[in-house]
């Protein structure tokens, strides 16, 4: 459980220094008045990762005053069912991602060349990466 | 009664879990934390949706103090 508790700790560390570079980031935007879309959304995606961040942490720290509740989150963090679930979910989504960009993308080619590269480029950067999974787990188990 | 257990890739095999827990009265939530599962693990085991792995299934022997064999049946496997 000590390992967990130090694991849960690096997190927490990373989760606030997540933190401070997003605030870091929006003060210089904020400074250098920049105000066009693609750093507004970015940083409105970037703050809504925050939010999600900051729920984590503070349910690791409520984790590490509490052995109910670290041994509760760790139980949940390795269950091995919830693992299993986890990796169908990756396995499958994977696969239904690749087939339905594939199908996007040969619809988009009757329409807009633009959008069929660039769905070309996302169905095999999505290929490229499992066959690239495929091979190195199969070496590691 | 006897559950059956379906073992990825192959057969199934029957798992005494339920009548054991219900020998020694403890509750899905008891076995699991002991276990170190979540109680839903447990569920799933018993109503035969989840193949409990080889650590796993130690485990819950262990927990009732039997081999994995008395808990898990694996006869039907057998002749594969």
């Amino acid at each position: 459980m000590e390992d967990f508790k130090r694991k849960l700790r690096s997190r927490i560390t990373y989760g606030i220094a997540y933190g401070l570079l997003v605030l870091l980031v929006m003060c210089i935007a904020w400074i250098t008045e920049i105000e066009d879309h693609a750093t507004s959304f970015a940083l409105g995606f970037s703050c809504g990762i925050l939010l999600v961040v900051i729920a984590y942490i503070l349910k690791c720290r409520s984790a590490l005053k509490s052995e109910d509740k670290l041994r509760a989150l760790y139980i949940e963090e390795t269950d091995e069912r919830q693992k299993h679930i986890g990796e169908r979910v990756g396995a499958t989504g994977i696969n239904i991602s690749i087939a339905v960009f594939s199908l996007a993308m040969l619809i988009s080619n009757y329409y807009s060349p633009i959008v069929f590269f660039t769905l070309l480029a996302v169905t095999l950067f999505i290929v490229l990466l499992k066959s690239m999974l495929i091979l190195y787990y199969a070496k590691r188990i | 009664m006897q559950s059956a257990l379906c073992i990825a890739g192959g057969g199934c095999v029957r798992t005494k879990i339920v009548e054991l827990r219900k020998a020694h009265r403890i509750s899905q939530t008891e076995l699991a934390n002991a276990v170190g599962v979540t109680r839903q693990t447990i569920t799933s085991i018993e109503v035969e949706k989840y193949t409990a792995s080889l650590v796993l299934a130690y485990k819950i022997a262990k927990y009732f103090g039997k081999s994995i064999e008395e808990v898990f049946d694996f006869s039907e496997v057998e002749g594969e």
